[in-house]
């Protein structure tokens, strides 16, 4: 009894030093999505690296010169599901989601090397990379369970379940990868992929842009919903650091 | 009743505080509290990451002559301690660093010029075009130095290197080079292989730079010792 009080006390006093107010715990605990995109400006996101983005009809257009990345300024998020709608404007452009960055970014290395890019591409062939590249693999790391893309510009949907070390990614309603820490990957292949090692259980989140020049993807849907307990069925609460979803 | 329960909360969350901010080294020379990182013999507890690679010859460690790159020290983050470099450059002059707040464990070579500081090695940064900014004991491009401390190849240096919360010292030979608290005002970057600017942590990861065979530097000793409480203070 007293050891369970001691508990309480303590879990309250850690509350109070990791969350920035209850209100953030409970909006994080409602279980409802939270839209990331306001569709009129990029507030909450920054961009690091060449070039730029554009909002276009309350729609996130990548481009622009060279390699960038836009990322949610809101803090680690885990334990939920990131939600992204878009599309190509050709039949072929490419970009990326990262998930499990695990420092705030200042460039568009470190994001690539520690933390994950949820691939989208959906022909990596053209730039001689094999399937270990395509739309909704963690980018080099994972093989495709399936092939879920849509071509050209009609909408995709993207769900990325982050539950501790285990990453998912539901393309259009279809399990395209299924990876837990230490599970097997293949060596590097290439130059310009990236490091392996372990990634966090908790990360920073962003948008690709590549070459921008000849890719442009469209966004117009990202948001984020905490996962529902594994245990209980409960909403689970923040566990380590805040995920500040303000 | 309740007084007991405030003593446990609070005993559990100072083993917490403990737990993350004593991650210093086990063992060390209980006279000095000093503990040696390089065992004068080879490079147990140390990593390499980049292209090239470093090794330990006559007990000393060699940077440069295998290639570009990064090692780094495996002991994981250390804050709140002095870190002693006893360095010599092989020819006149010579290019490495010592990094310091490496937020996290090095992959490659690339994240620690970023997200952390590399204390530079390096007389004569004019013959690369870069200012005083760049010249041995600075913090890479963000520091003036406060004195001209080195001595030129082959004469041995020590480097001292203390990282007290936020604010980092850098006394070389004696003399205080570098004297900086984060959050001070710093130049803008005037090269584009000039770090990111931006805060960096109090406790990070520690390695030595090695650059290229025609900048060799040799290392004697690098060791590394917590603050005394009055000098946290």
């Amino acid at each position: 009894m007293l050891n369970r009080r001691a508990a309480h006390l303590c879990a309250l006093i850690l509350m109070t030093v990791y969350f920035p107010s209850a209100q953030d715990a409970a909006i994080a605990s409602s279980g409802v999505w939270k839209q990331l995109l306001n569709g009129q400006a990029l507030t909450g996101w920054k961009h690091v690296g060449e070039g730029g983005m554009k909002m276009v009809g309350g729609q996130i257009r990548t481009g622009g010169k060279g390699v960038w990345l836009l990322y949610w300024t809101g803090g680690v998020v885990s334990n939920c599901t990131i939600r992204i709608v878009y599309r190509m404007s050709g039949d072929y452009d490419r970009s990326g989601v990262f998930v499990r960055i695990p420092i705030e970014p200042r460039d568009v290395e470190m994001p690539f090397d520690y933390g994950y890019q949820v691939q989208i591409d959906n022909h990596p062939e053209t730039s001689y990379e094999d399937e270990y590249h395509v739309t909704g693999t963690l980018y080099s790391f994972t093989k495709p369970l399936a092939k879920a893309w849509r071509p050209g510009s009609e909408w995709n949907t993207m769900e990325i379940p982050l539950r501790g070390p285990r990453t998912i990614v539901m393309l259009n309603g279809v399990k395209v990868t299924d990876y837990t820490e230490g599970d097997p990957v293949p060596a590097r292949k290439l130059d310009w992929e990236p490091q392996r090692g372990r990634r966090p259980d908790e990360g920073w989140i962003g948008l690709q842009n590549v070459d921008g020049k000849k890719h442009h993807v469209f966004f117009k849907e990202v948001a984020i919903r905490q996962l529902p307990s594994a245990k209980d069925g409960k909403e689970v609460l923040h566990e380590r650091t805040g995920n500040r979803f303000k | 009743m309740f007084k007991r329960l405030v003593i446990q909360a609070c005993m559990v969350v100072m083993a917490i505080v403990v737990l993350i901010s004593c991650r210093q080294p086990q063992a060390a020379d209980p006279a000095t509290g000093w503990k040696e990182l390089f065992n004068g013999k080879d490079l147990t507890g140390w990593k390499f990451v980049g292209r090239g690679s470093a090794e330990v010859k006559d007990g000393l460690i060699q940077t440069g002559v295998h290639g570009e790159g990064l090692l780094y020290w495996t002991g994981g983050k250390v804050g709140h301690c002095m870190i002693r470099v006893v360095y010599r450059m092989q020819h006149e002059n010579g290019n490495s660093g010592v990094f310091i707040r490496i937020p996290l464990e090095p992959r490659e070579d690339e994240m620690p010029v970023t997200y952390g500081y590399e204390v530079q090695i390096d007389n004569h940064p004019e013959t690369s075009g870069e200012d005083e900014y760049h010249s041995t004991g600075t913090l890479y491009s963000l520091t003036k130095p406060l004195t001209k401390a080195w001595k030129p190849g082959p004469e041995w240096n020590t480097m001292d290197i203390t990282l007290n919360g936020p604010h980092t010292i850098v006394v070389l030979n004696g003399a205080k080079v570098t004297d900086y608290t984060e959050g001070d005002s710093v130049p803008d970057q005037k090269f584009d292989f000039e770090p990111v600017r931006g805060p960096r942590p109090d406790e990070g990861w520690i390695g030595l730079q090695s650059e290229s065979l025609k900048d060799v530097v040799l290392f004697k000793q690098v060791a590394i010792r917590p603050l005394s409480q009055q000098e946290v203070k």
